[in-house]
């Protein structure tokens, strides 16, 4: 346990230094905040990212804060995660690989009272991550053209509090407040014929955002479970510079000018999710969520954002009884998971799908586990101005399970 | 302990070269970059009062009918000083002097290579004296294209020849015995001793173009061209020996050329005062520049500031100004020259600066190429953007204009005739590269 606890603290201190340095680059992170992340927390990338209905007793599940209510009394959770990222762009006539490593996610969970749990969870939101070298654009109102490169950096994160609280045995209901902050820099060189622009600009975001969620037992092997993400509003604001060089003299047009632009706006989600256990060992999970992109009227500056449909669906397979092994301890898991996109570039949308496997290590004797992931998955298309990623990404969650407030019985 | 590798190997494992993008469209919601071709460029003939001629080490002298601009004449006055006032300065005794005698005098004048109209014709040159001296009337020192000084009626040199500028290296034109052999006797008597008793003697000269017929215009140099007189000792048992006596203009303020034109007929005849302007909309949208004259050609941006509302906040990076001489009216006789000189002047046409690019440069317009007359993209291209964006966020009502001229304006007679916005083949372009931010 003491050892344990130094691991613990390790983990903590790298996990918030590599937090800053996580870049995940996609041509798509030019557009609103940046790429979202997925929510990977415990065994959800193992489940194609579907959990709704699932329970917080062996990892933190941030999908519905109403999972709190079933959290383990005395029992102090702890998720922490990173993933390495593979990924092939392809469009119409090269490809391109990269790899990326990065921080997933860290949480805390502990029971408040027998029937309620709280949590606390640090995640990188988005990722403002692009680049763009001499790309020739059209200049408006002739037929000449102009060459811009362009570097983007920078994401939000996303601090989440969540209550979860039980009434009786089936139904327990959740709130889970989002603190959405962080900032995104930006600078674009603009060749005109033999003038060199460069705007550079560093915006920042500040927002918050409710979720409420609730998961009801029907019987002892189905759940469900309805989330709501209540729309927002993230405030933000942008300190700017503009220079034009010019016959090799640089002048300044803007120098660290501060000024609000145009709000970005979270839409409403509603999402519903099941739970269905077979034959005692055999546990699927299933999520629909609708993202109400066209409600948020969100400006041009961002993008144009639509409605977005998400389906996940996860199976777990664990043997209930017969340990005879340490495989036999061993969770399987697979999943997979579409979702039509809420970007749409030139008239096109940008969906996303992906397969995933797993497997929940158990360590020790203790409900610890270590959640290693692989999934695979396509997001975007080839076509004119879109691009298709095809990625590899391999997700390490480690569950840490610490049993609190009660004398140790054995060690 | 899969972390700590992570954690170790996250900085920066990315290498993107950044070749992938989606949506160029929206690319330009933030920045829009834009060419505007549409601003109002307003353009004019003005005159300009006087031009320095004096001091630009040339005699221009010479005389043509311009097709365009009318009749052109240069006449050249010069202060002329001896390289001595002894004759045979190198040796001999003053007993000897009564030996010398008068051969002949002439000016030899030599090509710098200007010329301009037609050296086809037959050019008359008239040598005159001056009647007063090379001193100028105003508080400067200079002499400008609208002085004169007073001359004898009486030619004491002429020449009739066809100007060869390229192919011979200068003219000579015989000057009268009388003048000569006078000059002679008040050397011989020592009259003339020093350059003050000659400059009263011979206060200058004056070459002075016939206008009978149309010509050109030729181009001398100062520092070479001279009065050379001829004389020879005579003594009755030894051969005659020949001496020559140089006079030069040693100083070239006081040369200058005196160039008038007669505008009458032409479309600029009613080319108002200096600090006025003749619109291109009453001079068949053409505007006008023609060197020693003093016509210049004035183009202004009546609207420039209104591209502030283009966008919340936008710049002009950059800017072209491409102005067209008018077809057929440059040829071999009247070519065209290779740049413009541009300068940035108040509604008055006075003159602040010369252009400048945002390093403080001075800009001209460039001739793209020479090219044949019927080819409508000759052109003369300005660099203006960093001029454009000054007057754009300029927070005064008052705008500045751009002047333009040839770069020979104080010592040729170089014209150029420039098409505006709706010349029907030649119109002037103006290109404006604007972008949001």
């Amino acid at each position: 346990m003491k050892s344990k606890i130094i691991y613990l603290s390790c983990f903590i201190l790298l996990s918030l230094t590599s937090f800053s340095q996580s870049i995940s680059s996609s041509p798509y992170s030019l557009y609103g905040v940046g790429s979202v992340y997925d929510s990977d927390f415990g065994i959800l990338p193992a489940i194609g990212g579907s959990g709704m209905a699932l329970p917080s007793d062996t990892f933190v599940n941030n999908l519905n804060p109403a999972s709190l209510g079933f959290t383990s009394l005395n029992h102090f959770m702890f998720d922490i995660g990173g993933k390495a990222i593979a990924t092939t762009y392809q469009g119409s006539s090269r490809s391109e690989k990269r790899n990326n490593f990065q921080f997933s996610h860290m949480a805390f969970a502990f029971p408040v009272t027998k029937n309620s749990g709280f949590s606390l969870a640090l995640r990188p939101y988005s990722s403002a991550a692009f680049k763009i070298s001499n790309l020739k654009l059209p200049i408006e109102g002739s037929q000449e053209y102009y060459y811009l490169t362009a570097v983007g950096s920078g994401g939000l994160n996303d601090f989440d509090f969540s209550y979860g609280y039980r009434f009786g045995k089936k139904l327990s209901v959740g709130f889970a407040g989002s603190v959405l902050f962080g900032s995104t820099a930006d600078e674009r060189n603009f060749l005109i014929t033999n003038t060199l622009t460069t705007v550079s600009k560093k915006t920042s975001y500040k927002g918050v955002r409710a979720t409420f969620g609730a998961q009801y037992k029907i019987d002892s092997t189905f759940t469900i479970a309805p989330v709501v993400k209540l729309p927002s509003q993230v405030n933000a604001s942008k300190v700017q510079n503009v220079t034009v060089i010019a016959d090799e003299v640089t002048t300044t047009i803007q120098s660290d000018v501060a000024s609000d632009i145009d709000d970005y706006y979270m839409p409403l989600e509603i999402g519903i999710g099941i739970s269905k256990r077979f034959k005692n060992n055999l546990n699927m999970t299933l999520d629909y969520e609708k993202s109400f992109w066209d409600d948020t009227k969100q400006s041009e500056l961002y993008g144009n954002f639509v409605n977005q449909d998400r389906f996940a669906l996860g199976f777990t397979y664990r043997q209930r009884k017969d340990y005879r092994k340490y495989w036999d301890r061993v969770q399987y898991a697979m999943g997979a998971n579409f979702d039509n996109g809420y970007l749409e570039v030139d008239g096109k949308r940008v969906n996303n799908a992906a397969v995933s496997i797993g497997l929940s290590l158990p360590i020790e004797n203790t409900l610890t586990t270590l959640n290693i992931s692989y999934s695979y998955g396509q997001k975007g298309r080839i076509a004119d101005n879109l691009i298709k990623e095809n990625y590899h990404k391999l997700s390490l969650n480690l569950s840490l399970d610490g049993i609190w407030f009660v004398k140790r019985k054995f060690e | 302990m899969f972390f700590f590798a992570i954690t170790i190997i996250s900085c920066g494992t990315d290498t993107d070269a950044g070749e992938f993008v989606v949506g160029s469209d929206y690319l330009a919601v933030n920045n829009k970059v834009i060419m505007i071709d549409t601003v109002t460029v307003d353009m004019a003939t003005i005159n300009f009062d006087s031009l320095i001629t004096s001091n630009q080490n040339r005699i221009l002298v010479g005389n043509y009918d311009d097709p365009i601009l009318g009749k052109v004449k240069s006449n050249s006055y010069f202060q002329l000083s001896g390289d001595s006032y002894t004759l045979n300065s190198g040796g001999g005794s003053d007993t000897e002097t009564v030996n010398y005698v008068f051969d002949s005098i002439a000016m030899i004048l030599k090509y710098d290579n200007y010329y301009y109209a037609d050296t086809t014709n037959v050019q008359t040159l008239n040598i005159h004296r001056l009647t007063q001296k090379v001193k100028p009337n105003t508080e400067d020192e200079n002499f400008y294209n609208n002085s004169s000084l007073t001359y004898a009626d009486e030619s004491i040199g002429s020449i009739s020849y066809k100007p060869r500028p390229t192919e011979k290296d200068s003219i000579v034109i015989k000057m009268s015995d009388a003048f000569g052999s006078a000059l002679f006797q008040k050397l011989k008597k020592r009259e003339i001793t020093d350059f003050d008793s000659f400059s009263e003697y011979l206060k200058g000269l004056v070459i002075v173009p016939s206008t009978t017929n149309s010509s050109s215009m030729i181009g001398f140099h100062v520092s070479t061209s001279k009065v050379r007189l001829y004389y020879s000792k005579y003594q009755a048992d030894t051969e005659e020996v020949s001496y020559i006596l140089d006079f030069t203009i040693a100083d070239a303020k006081k040369q200058f050329n005196s160039v008038s034109s007669d505008k009458t007929g032409t479309l600029i005849q009613n080319l108002p005062v200096s600090s006025s302007k003749l619109s291109s909309t009453l001079t068949d949208r053409q505007g006008f520049i023609q060197s020693g004259t003093g016509v210049a050609c004035r183009i202004d941006f009546p609207n420039i500031k209104q591209l502030k509302y283009i966008s919340d906040n936008g710049a002009i990076v950059n800017a072209e100004l491409i102005l067209k001489p008018v077809n057929n009216t440059y040829s071999a006789k009247y070519p065209l020259a290779d740049s413009l000189s541009v300068y940035v002047a108040d509604k008055l046409n006075r003159i602040s600066s010369s252009l400048v690019n945002s390093a403080g440069t001075t800009v001209y317009g460039i001739l793209n190429k020479k090219s044949d007359e019927f080819n409508e993209d000759v052109g003369y291209s300005i660099p203006l953007g960093n001029f454009l964006q000054k007057e754009m966020l300029k927070t005064s009502d008052s705008k500045s204009s751009l002047i333009l001229t040839l770069p020979g304006i104080y010592k040729t007679v170089n014209r150029i005739v420039l098409g505006d916005q709706k010349h029907p083949n030649n119109k002037v372009q103006l290109k404006i590269y604007y972008i949001s931010y």
